[in-house]
């Protein structure tokens, strides 16, 4: 009978690996192109370097295409850097103590902690006036304590179900920002991948150059391919970051996830030990215990999980059976209490944890986004309203 | 023979465009801002004969009785008061210096009605770009409306409305009508380099009103994704 009032496994909350510094080098290739996209950039760019190599190297139109090389992704770059930068903005909810879930279940802890058996000492002697004189019973005295405390263990309950909402609404946003954030990776992955093409034809056209029009070449070399790395860089420096992002949005979803399994638990357990209690106050002391929240508890925290609230529905019969047959129902009890406390302790294990890798996680994201920051300045400066040969293909 | 081709494709943007004048967008919204403005003045008008009306009245009951003359002199003010309010020439378009000045809630409009103005003087298909510039601007509207003037959103709108747009259009008609179709120094004529500036802001104008759109548009996507996560669970799936 050791197992029958624990709802199942023991709960394991897994704060997960902090996100790690991705090398810019290592950014690209992250997101596929399709076939069909990569021929189409090609094309582009084979265009691009034919007409640029047609072009007189003093001519005006020489000096536009190179410049609007020194353009290339500053539209990519900036989309991409707004969007990461707004997950340094995003509250972490989940790992805030004052308000929310946090303070919600502190708050559930002392209630239980006040109608705890354990802490009450030996309930079966009977209460004495002055120490003295017999009067009233300890046991009725206890069970009356949860005539006092349901209402508020209700109120709490529920907001715990609204802070619950709150950590779903976040993963919603979190999923659409992600989905956001695919696209703009996309697109940076396109341009990553013109600046290659484009480095490696003006390269080996260089070298074409190199015996018939040397100074071409030279122009080539240290305009045009000169800017044509620069924007390499930067792509791939925003590349990293968006990247980083990408992957700390899911250390937050993941975060939250586990948190939201936290506090079904939380609830869960904390509706059976109110369910054993009236069970068990009955089989104690002869005398129905009536906690009329405890029925529309039940509903809403079923509703909630489905699994656990499944569990719980089963475990009425088993309680019931329990304690009507155990001779020491109090036991029950307790052990239902301490369903409680391991569900809290859990999420209290993994939020010193989770906290942890998040703060990791968000300090490698800021280092960074200041880096990044410095490229999309000198990107911003370097071509306002010029013309762009290369764009995103949607 | 590049310009020659060009000129010919102007000309019969121009014939097409006669064609296209009476059914464009742009008439059916001069004709519906000419009936709303019919109705605000013929408000105004209504207002007015009341007001002498109440005057009248209040005068000759506390004051000194109206008699015939004044009844009818009274009469004769209310007719005047109307025609006159009704028959008030339009009001003159904004100058880009006011359109600068206007607050932002206002500011689409403005640009468009200047914009309107600045119509006949404008090429063909600069003519067509501008009307879709105006619808783009009309339909924004209650966009702007609801931006923060000091967000940088809206000092990026005001700069482009009511200085750059103006500028384009200003410029354009500083030049000569003579020299307008004529290719310079190799580079574009002037009307073309009008057509090529009033391009930019078209799609200047989509990718802002795509970008303040785009909040909603996360927070609807949100909405969406927070109901099946919540009632459907991880993978979407009904219980």
């Amino acid at each position: 009978m050791a197992s029958t009032t624990t709802t199942d496994a023991p709960l394991v909350l897994e704060a997960p690996a902090p996100v790690k510094v991705l090398a810019p080098e290592k950014a690209a290739g992250l997101v596929p192109l399709k076939e069909q996209q990569r021929s189409e950039l090609d094309a582009k760019v084979d265009a691009f370097v034919e007409e640029l190599i047609a072009q007189d190297v003093n001519s005006p139109e020489f000096g536009k295409r190179v410049d609007s090389i020194s353009n290339m992704g500053r539209k990519e770059i900036a989309e991409a850097a707004g969007q990461s930068n707004r997950f340094l903005d995003r509250p972490v909810r989940a790992m805030d103590t004052d308000s929310g879930v946090g303070a919600d279940l502190a708050q559930l802890r002392r209630t239980v902690e006040d109608l705890d058996p354990g802490s009450k000492g030996d309930l079966f002697t009977r209460k004495k006036l002055f120490g003295i004189i017999p009067f009233g019973n300890r046991m009725r005295d206890y069970f009356d304590s949860y005539r006092s405390a349901q209402s508020h263990i209700a109120g709490i309950l529920r907001s715990l179900a609204s802070g619950k909402d709150e950590l779903i609404k976040d993963n919603a946003a979190i999923d659409v920002e992600r989905q956001n954030l695919w696209a703009a990776m996309g697109r940076l992955e396109q341009m990553i991948h013109l600046s290659k093409a484009l480095d490696t034809q003006l390269e080996s056209k260089a070298l074409e150059l190199d015996s018939s029009d040397p100074e071409k070449a030279k122009a080539i070399r240290e305009t045009a391919l000169f800017y044509v790395r620069q924007r390499s860089q930067d792509l791939l420096t925003q590349m990293a970051v968006t990247v980083q992002g990408y992957l700390a949005l899911d250390l937050v979803k993941k975060n939250n996830v586990e948190l939201i399994k936290g506090v079904d638990r939380a609830s869960t357990t904390t509706v059976a030990a109110l369910r054993t209690a009236v069970t068990v106050a009955q089989a104690l002391t002869a005398q129905k215990l009536v906690l009329e929240q405890i029925t529309a508890l039940n509903s809403t925290t079923a509703n909630m999980i489905d699994s656990t609230g499944e569990m719980l529905k089963n475990q009425t019969g088993e309680i019931h059976r329990q304690a009507a047959a155990s001779t020491i129902p109090v036991e029950t009890l307790q052990r239902a209490f301490q369903n409680i406390y391991d569900a809290m302790d859990a999420i209290d294990r993994f939020k010193v944890e989770a906290l942890n890798s998040m703060k990791q996680t968000v300090s490698t994201l800021t280092t960074e986004v200041e880096k990044s920051r410095g490229y999309i300045a000198r990107a911003e400066g370097a071509a306002q309203s010029q013309a762009e040969p290369f764009k995103a293909l949607e | 023979m590049m310009a020659d081709s060009r000129a010919t494709m102007d000309r019969a943007e121009e014939i097409l465009e006669r064609v296209r004048a009476r059914t464009s967008p742009r008439q059916v919204r001069a004709h519906r801002r000419r009936v709303a403005g019919f109705f605000r003045r013929l408000k105004y008008a209504c207002l007015a004969v009341l007001a002498v009306m109440l005057a009248g009245g209040l005068i000759g009951s506390f004051v000194t009785p109206l008699g015939i003359g004044g009844f009818f002199l009274m009469l004769v003010a209310m007719a005047v008061l109307f025609f006159t309010i009704l028959g008030w020439p339009r009001s003159a378009e904004p100058t880009p210096q006011q359109i600068a000045r206007t607050e932002l809630p206002m500011l689409p409009q403005q640009t468009e009605r200047w914009l309107e103005a600045q119509r006949p003087a404008l090429p063909a298909p600069a003519q067509q770009l501008a009307d879709q510039i105006g619808i783009k601007l009309e339909a924004m509207a209650p966009q702007f409306a609801k931006l923060d003037p000091r967000e940088p959103a809206a000092y990026e709108l005001r700069k482009l409305v009511a200085e750059e747009l103006p500028e384009l259009v200003d410029g354009y008609r500083r030049v000569p009508d003579a020299m307008r179709r004529e290719a310079r120094n190799g580079g574009l004529s002037p009307d073309r380099q009008l057509v090529e500036g009033l391009r930019v802001v078209d799609e200047e104008l989509l990718r802002m009103s795509e970008r303040l759109a785009s909040d909603d548009l996360d927070k609807l996507a949100t909405q969406g994704r927070y109901l099946e996560l919540k009632y459907r669970g991880e993978d979407g799936q009904a219980d």
